[in-house]
């Protein structure tokens, strides 16, 4: 379990950066970030064993009571297997309460206003589930202002590799991780603590550099083998980073459901969100930006929504693409050996693996 | 290629029908008539999920709907299968994709189907198939459409999808070149609810037991014959069907049953021993769950409302309970004493939460199988396995067992 739950607040988890964490917060309630440690054939007796290895994980940890602590879990539509996961959930696990969400997979002015709606209902919800006397819009833009200020943080810690490598990836990757152990008021310390002592390295002393994005990353591992090697990561590229912590809601607004709806929708995009072509010219910029030689892309087993954008991204890079499929872990001497012959090829100027 | 096969089997059921009336040759031929007018030059194409989206719109248009899914299926259907898959794998889609997506991809860089004008699909049934939309029209240069489908019916969720189909409706106007007139929106909507009530006929005839079709095409017929939606042609279909089935059922000679499945989701588009098998065990699907009729009466002086409320319905949408909804109903009223589940490996909206299925049969005394087949690779297709997998659940049905 992962340290902060401190037995004295209500702790609502979260698996998914589209879940607004400032609805759960204005409930009086602790947004936990659910990163299950991985056992995905744990629960194939459940849920089907062609699934995406990071739902098996996260069914497999509950089914064990692993975070009997939390007072429930907030699950979106963020993809199929997450749908389903949901199912899976009320029935097999009723000691942990499914709040559903269904966030739509576009961000025009129609989905905006439909995702508005559905935020209402969600904080109905989760004050009828949790017994709380109500949400006020005070408490929201209380707490959307906290969110921010995270938001900002976190801006300067991404600014801190654009252009070039100064900060390791691995303590970035290390910070998202703290960022799902910790309270709002601890992990802003923490930010500003992480960019008070943060020791720049030199980009001329990496043999190369790589932009290191997919999806169910649990640890740093990956990424420190990376750079062992002496390799710069110039980006960490995943839904614990800037599709998490990118683009501010508006402040102060007579509508903050709507503030929250629009940045919701409106934040660095996942594959689950519509629009190719967009995401594609995003990634474009995020490699020529960082001036990186090469990308590895990490997608757990059966992430259907990655998958089908991998072909494309790997087209569309520029430079060398790694894809490394795997089962959760990380923790696998296959991946690394690939990636091994990956950084080799780069240092001598080869082409996509 | 597949405008051959689309020529060959027109000619051929054209040919049949010229000396009989017969419900598959009527079916095949106004299929492939229609996506063969896909070709045709200055035909406007919408590219669409005719099982998903409400096909009484593009009833409306001066528009072919041609439905990437179902066409990539005629492709499965032949030995073009395997290397249509392999061309997309060439280019990086992985195995772990859906076949029948990863049959359309190579198909569009085989320059194998028609060009489109417009891309419309829907946030169900599943990610891939909206995914797949996506990525063809990046391909295609083609605008992409997608009814995002919320998975609760409230007053905010009809109006969402209200919006959206007005939105389409008014984007294929732009394609056509003419205004959508709702006047024959009108119409196509009376049109399905005129189609709706031979649908009800045709299930309450289906229900004769012994069974008196086949499974494969009451599959298959349950999902593209959505092609035909809105449109009289529909209702025409389902009339030749439905004289064929009494005609049978009236013959007496019907095949023996032991044994009555309600079949969940799919089915393998390639030729396959599952339904012979099924056959010489005496097992009918007796009802598919596509086949079922979800949805009311459609409004026809409101028909975007309507026609939103019918997607709403679809028990595709929304948790896996939706699907298992009726079940005692749907027992009691079609005789059914097992149940299959083709869980397809990338049909994870479908088969991921098998388990509630299973359980919910179980609580009620009923058999079930999970078949893990492709619905469109013949690799690694087994037939002495099927054979095994389906006479030993035949065997247990025989002596009482298997919950």
């Amino acid at each position: 379990m992962q340290a902060h739950l401190d037995g004295e607040s209500r702790y609502l988890g979260y698996a998914c950066s589209y879940v607004p964490l400032e609805i759960i917060m204005a409930a009086g309630m602790e947004p936990f970030r659910i990163l299950p440690q991985p056992a995905p054939s744990e629960a194939d007796t459940y849920i089907h064993p062609q699934t995406c290895f990071f739902a098996k994980s996260l069914l497999a940890s509950l089914l064990k009571g692993v975070y009997s602590q939390i007072n429930g879990i907030v699950l979106a539509n963020s993809c199929d297997a997450m749908s389903r996961l949901a199912d899976l959930i009320q029935q097999y696990s009723p000691d942990v309460p499914v709040v559903f969400l269904d966030v739509p997979k576009k961000k025009d002015a129609d989905s905006v206003k439909y995702f508005t709606t559905e935020l209402m209902r969600f904080a109905k919800r989760l004050t009828a589930q949790y017994q709380i006397s109500g949400i006020t819009e005070e408490n929201l833009n209380k707490e959307i202002k906290a969110c921010n200020q995270v938001r900002r943080l976190m801006e300067k810690v991404f600014a801190l590799q654009t252009g070039g490598s100064r900060v390791k990836g691995s303590d970035i990757f290390k910070l998202y991780i703290e960022g799902t152990r910790q309270d709002i008021s601890h992990f802003t310390e923490g930010i500003n603590d992480f960019l008070t002592k943060i020791q720049p390295i030199g980009p001329s002393d990496a043999k190369s550099r790589v932009v290191f994005t997919g999806n169910g990353i649990c640890n740093a591992s990956l990424i420190e083998h990376i750079e062992n090697a002496g390799v710069a990561v110039t980006v960490v590229d995943t839904c614990l980073g800037e599709r998490h912590y990118g683009t501010l809601v508006e402040e102060d607004t007579a509508d903050p459901y709507e503030a929250l709806a629009k940045r919701y929708l409106m934040k660095p995009p996942c594959a689950r969100m519509e629009g190719i072509g967009q995401r594609i010219i995003q990634f474009k910029e995020k490699v020529a930006s960082t001036t990186a030689d090469g990308v590895i892309c990490v997608v757990p087993k059966y992430c259907d929504f990655l998958l089908y954008e991998i072909p494309l991204l790997k087209d569309n890079a520029g430079v060398p693409f790694l894809v490394c499929e795997n089962d959760y872990s990380m923790d696998n001497e296959q991946i690394n050996a690939r990636v091994d012959a990956f950084l080799e090829m780069l240092e001598r100027g080869g082409e996509n693996a | 290629m597949l405008k051959n096969i689309l020529e060959f089997v027109e000619q051929q059921t054209t040919k049949t029908l010229q000396e009989k009336t017969n419900f598959r040759a009527a079916w095949y031929n106004e299929w492939f008539r229609l996506f063969l007018k896909a070709y045709e030059p200055d035909t406007k194409v919408a590219y669409t999920s005719s099982y998903a989206f409400p096909m009484e719109i593009l009833a409306a248009c001066d528009v072919i709907p041609f439905d990437f899914e179902v066409a990539g299926s005629i492709i499965s259907s032949t030995d073009m299968a395997i290397p249509t898959m392999e061309e997309a794998e060439s280019h990086g889609y992985s195995r772990d994709l859906c076949s029948f997506h990863r049959t359309d991809l190579g198909a569009v860089f085989k320059n194998d189907f028609p060009e489109p004008d417009l891309l419309i699909t829907t946030s169900y049934y599943c990610d891939g198939k909206a995914k797949t939309n996506d990525i063809l029209s990046h391909m295609l240069g083609k605008e992409a459409f997608l009814l995002y489908t919320p998975r609760e019916i409230n007053k905010d969720s009809i109006s969402y999808v209200v919006k959206q189909l007005r939105q389409v409706a008014s984007k294929i106007g732009e394609v056509t070149g003419q205004q959508f007139d709702e006047d024959r929106l009108k119409e196509t909507v009376r049109q399905s609810n005129q189609s709706r009530t031979t649908h009800l006929k045709l299930l309450d005839v289906l229900k004769n037991r012994p069974f008196p079709w086949n499974g494969s095409d009451f599959i298959a017929y349950s999902i593209n014959g959505n092609l035909f939606n809105g449109r009289p042609i529909r209702e025409k279909l389902d009339n030749i069907l439905l004289e064929e089935l009494k005609a049978r059922i009236a013959s007496g000679k019907l095949r023996p049953e032991r044994h009555r499945a309600y079949w969940f989701a799919w089915f393998p588009v390639y030729p396959s021993n599952l339904f012979e098998t099924m056959r010489d065990n005496q097992i009918s699907v007796a009802l598919c769950e596509n086949f079922q009729m979800y949805w009311d009466e459609i409004d026809e002086n409101h028909p975007f409302e309507g026609l939103a409320l019918k997607c709403l319905a679809n028990p595709f949408i929304g948790p896996t309970s939706r699907r298992i909804e009726g079940l005692d109903f749907i027992r009691e009223a079609f005789n059914i004493d097992c149940a299959i589940l083709f869980a397809t490996p990338a049909c994870r909206h479908s088969k991921s939460a098998f388990r509630l299925i299973q359980d919910s049969l179980a609580a009620r005394n009923i058999p079930f199988l999970m078949l893990d087949i492709d619905i469109s690779d013949p690799r690694g297709y087994a037939p002495e396995q099927v054979k095994t997998r389906i006479e030993a659940f035949a065997e247990m049905l025989d002596n009482g067992h298997g919950v």
